[in-house]
């Protein structure tokens, strides 16, 4: 479910700035563990602690952006230098995080028997899941509204569209691209939070969920909002049959299958923009 | 190409050769001292780094409490500690630099069966005793003349469990794996055993033990609906796995192996892990050395490897003694003679012909209240 | 001495690796991400070849280059449509299934429990057992495969694939025909890796799948990225700087419990800043 979350920010990313920024993980690392320090460390009320973390790992983004990739875009260094640096990030945050916080998987509730769970409709949902199943949808329709309706929304398709013409027409494109790395890290916070709490983030969780979520917005075609949302259900689906019928151990490779499928069938993914 | 590059190239280079011959130096000089050099491997980085830096723990807590009772052969000990990121590759560099530069005369080391397995051709052929505390895969008996480990390979702790759930009358088990060599090496002897007695695997199915969302995997088992769930994971998916299972309402009885010896996964699980079962090998843990550990981590957390790392270095130490020089081969020879008492992994260690434990005494445990307790035989 | 031995036996491995990986990402421009998987393949054609098979490990240093040769020939063929990213993610998608197979494919690979007792390479009545008589055997291929680089540089088909890098446009209007040219630049590298994967199997006399990732080939970027894209002395570089710095990182002797940790962080940041500062690499010619 909050894949397609993740699949939203990162597309923003993705289209505005036009590589793969796996730096990415990196925010959806740093929301996770704010949450974990503040929430189950140091005991900051619940809504507080989130507040404080998805701003942190916004702001982390925000601030990678400043440093690495907007120095770098001005020289217009190509997508694979980007690419490389990114990782580079990616990597660094994991280790310093793994320093300061230790390698183990770490759980963001206070304790697990807490996260109860309520059943609905004869499955059981645990409280993460169904603020999931509630915040994904009204989340994604606000992000939908504002990037269809507003003026900042249209500035952002402006920038998506062509930076360059964008820029020329009195849009501050670097303001704009700002406020986009906010909100891409943001949702990538809310992934992490969601999964600290559901079963524990551990520092290479950024990197392992980087990977499908890439393939994800692939699939979906890179160009389109909702096309996002709707790879991450087919690639949810996907692979939970594979578990079904081959077996676990197949999850894995399930993405890149499917990937692989879809860039020789349908090259511009399942939805055109 | 550009001359700022040849000059960046070069200075890199020469930078790293006389760090490279400085540090060489400084080791040899070192080493003809009073200290004798025992190599630790372990994983650092990765995954399941936290083995790693656990069994790190203990083994600090062996060589204190070493150096403390007159160290070895009126010397003191002294431990190297190297990561080898849990691949053979790793392994390799590490244990490369442990035998050749640091000259450890011996190697405590490998969690990860895929470590030992990379840095035994090496240990083996610079003729260095390794003893690897955690690497259960069969595939380490025959590794070498050099190699043992203090941990009885996977075979018969599969086998284990399956006569145990035979003897319960569970009848009818599914098994849940993690997907790697630890994994396979169980589900395999579990299998062969299980279905030789007579009893019915439901469903076989295994993860990738980077995943952490098991509730497909569960959502098939709890259709099968089996007596038992042989569910074979490392602390992450075992506190993952577990949660969902009791979401999802499985009341099978859930069997684990002996990573579940975690003190972690049960004090995050709380009342949900209660009832669950594990086969381990019947350790002698006391609780002098928890709180050593507990001490020394400033917080409770003991995992199952720890014990045998700590009691590896305490073999090797002995056996140091026993052969009376640093000799690598006495020191091997004297391996094979250990007859090791009062350790907190196994009452008694003693090697055969392989390097593998002699005997294993398995015991099963159950969580009550959060905390595993052994069960009476 | 024998841990210098061993380490020049690794850099001589990734050598080969790093050569092959420039010459089809650095000369010919196509952003490939499966070199760990012919690596990989290569390795356990040796390890199957060895115990399965009982063969010698020096006709798997024949066979292996013909069977990768063949997979990349077919591979190569189905991506030829691809350009850039998507070739990038298409070659990814082959390294994870390669991957996920090694793991899964248990009466041939082993499965996650890998392959051990590889033999070491038997030649000229000699077994080649320590590391000292070993790194002839890795030198001597690595200078195989820097020989076979560098005329290819120099040929005019080298200079066909560079064209292909900056204009691949221009090429086919002057009659070139780019993806037979680019097949057999795909098709040569992976043969060259899977040497080297060879070498490492009967070197380390053990594999397993998790030897063989995409943190692997991520590192073989490095260290071409490092040396200075498309030329070879940048990739020779590449992967002895790449192999000498974290292993001379043991002995600064950080805190125990984080140095590994630590050593991640800085190769992470090598990476940043390299790309901000010195995008070339060191022997840098082509700017990316």
């Amino acid at each position: 479910m909050f894949y397609s979350l993740l699949v939203v920010g990162f597309g923003f990313i993705l289209r505005s700035s036009k590589f793969f920024n796996v730096a990415y993980g990196g925010a959806f690392l740093v929301g996770g563990y704010a949450m974990f320090l503040l929430y189950r460390m140091y005991l900051v009320p619940f809504f507080l602690a989130i507040v404080i973390s998805l701003a942190l790992s916004g702001l982390y983004f925000v601030l990678s952006n400043k440093f690495i990739f907007e120095p770098l875009f001005k020289r217009k260094a190509s997508n694979f230098i980007l690419l490389i640096s990114s990782f580079g990030l990616l990597i660094a945050t994991s280790a310093i995080i793994g320093i300061i916080f230790g390698n183990q998987a770490t759980i963001v509730a206070r304790h697990l028997s807490d996260v109860s769970t309520v059943n609905i409709l004869g499955g059981a949902l645990s409280y993460v899941q169904l603020a999931t199943f509630i915040v994904t949808p009204v989340l994604i329709i606000a992000l939908a509204i504002i990037y269809y309706k507003t003026r900042f929304g249209r500035a952002m398709r402006a920038i998506e569209n062509d930076r360059e013409m964008s820029e020329l027409v009195g849009i501050s494109t670097s303001n704009i691209t700002m406020w986009v790395y906010m909100i891409s890290g943001i949702l990538a916070g809310i992934g992490g939070i969601g999964e600290g709490f559901e079963v524990g983030i551990n520092p290479y969780a950024g990197l392992f969920y980087i990977l499908p979520i890439i393939v994800v917005a692939v699939l979906g075609g890179m160009k389109s909002f909702w096309g996002g949302i709707l790879g991450a259900f087919v690639l949810v689906i996907a692979q939970k049959l594979t578990v079904l019928i081959f077996g676990g151990s197949w999850e894995q490779a399930v993405p890149f299958v499917v990937l692989i499928i879809v860039l020789l069938v349908r090259p511009e993914g399942i939805l055109k923009r | 190409m550009s001359k700022t590059g040849k000059i960046i190239a070069w200075v890199i280079v020469a930078i790293l050769v006389v760090w490279g011959l400085a540090s060489l130096n400084k080791k040899s000089t070192e080493n003809s001292s009073n200290v004798i050099k025992v190599g630790f491997l372990g994983p650092m980085t990765g995954e399941i780094a936290n083995m790693g830096e656990n069994a790190q723990a203990a083994v600090s807590i062996a060589v204190d409490e070493i150096n403390k009772s007159g160290g070895v052969l009126g010397k003191k000990l002294e431990m190297v500690y190297e990561d080898d990121m849990c691949t053979g590759a790793g392994a390799a560099n590490a244990v490369s630099k442990l035998i050749n530069t640091d000259k450890v005369v011996a190697v405590v080391g490998g969690v990860c069966s895929g470590a030992s397995l990379g840095a035994a051709p090496i240990s083996e052929a610079s003729k260095t005793t390794q003893i690897a505390y955690c690497s259960t895969s069969p595939l380490l008996t025959n590794s070498g003349d050099y190699i043992f480990r203090d941990v009885p390979s996977d075979l018969f702790q599969g086998k284990y469990a399956a006569e145990y759930l035979m003897k319960e009358g569970k009848t009818k088990v599914s098994v849940l794996t993690a997907k790697n060599d630890w994994g396979d090496g169980l589900n395999k002897s579990f299998t062969d055993a299980f279905t030789k007695l007579g009893g019915k695997i439901l469903s076989s199915d295994t993860f990738d033990p980077n995943t952490k969302d098991l509730k497909t995997q569960m959502t098939e088992i709890k259709s099968k609906n089996p007596d038992a769930v042989y569910f074979i994971s490392y602390t992450d998916q075992s506190i993952a796995g577990l949660k969902q299972a009791h979401d999802l309402g499985i009341k099978a009885q859930f069997f684990g192996a002996d990573a579940w010896d975690d003190t972690k996964v049960w004090s995050e699980l709380g009342k949900i892990g209660d009832g669950a079962m594990y086969t381990v090998v019947g350790t002698n843990s006391n609780d002098q050395f928890k709180q050593a550990m507990k001490e020394k981590l400033g917080k409770d957390d003991l995992i199952y490897c720890s014990n045998y790392a700590y009691d590896a270095t305490k073999i090797v130490a002995e056996a140091i003694n026993r052969a009376g020089s640093t000799d690598k081969t006495a020191i091997k020879d004297a391996m094979y003679k250990t007859d090791y008492k009062g350790g907190v992994s196994a009452k008694e260690i003693k090697f055969d012909e392989n390097g593998d434990p002699a005997s294993a005494n398995y015991v099963v445990k159950i969580v009550k209240d959060g905390k595993p307790v052994e069960l009476s035989k | 001495m024998d841990y210098i031995f061993h380490i020049a036996i690794i850099v001589s491995i990734y050598g080969i690796l790093a050569l092959a990986q420039n010459l089809v990402m650095g000369e010919t421009g196509l952003l490939t991400i499966a070199g760990a998987a012919f690596y990989g393949i290569g390795a356990y054609v040796a390890g199957i070849f060895s115990t399965s098979l009982g063969l010698n490990i020096t006709i798997a240093l024949v066979a292996a280059p013909l069977i990768t040769a063949v997979i990349a020939m077919i591979l190569g063929t189905s991506f030829a449509r691809f350009r850039d990213d998507y070739f990038l993610l298409a070659t990814l998608g082959f390294l994870m299934i390669f991957n996920t197979v090694a793991k899964n494919w248990t009466s041939l690979t082993g499965g996650s429990l890998g392959i051990a007792g590889i033999s070491k390479p038997h030649m000229f009545g000699i077994t080649l057992l320590t590391p000292e008589s070993f790194i002839w055997l890795a030198v001597f291929v690595l200078l195989i495969v820097a020989i076979i680089c560098y005329f290819i540089s120099r040929s005019s088909f080298g200079r066909a694939l560079n064209a292909i890098r900056e204009d691949e446009e221009a090429l086919k209007i002057f009659g070139y025909k780019v993806s037979t040219y680019k097949l057999a630049s795909f098709t040569i590298g992976a043969s060259l890796s899977s040497l080297a994967g060879v070498l490492f199997a009967s070197y380390l006399t053990f594999i397993d799948p998790t030897l063989f990732t995409v943190n692997e080939s991520i590192l073989l970027w490095a260290m071409i990225i490092l040396g200075g894209i498309a030329t070879n002395r940048g990739a020779l570089m590449g992967a002895l700087l790449l192999i000498l710095i974290p292993e001379s990182l043991r002995f600064i002797g950080f805190p125990d419990e984080i140095s590994g940790l630590m050593r991640q962080c800085i190769y992470g940041l090598i990476l940043i800043f390299l790309m901000l500062y010195r995008p070339k690499g060191i022997f840098g010619k082509y700017n990316l």
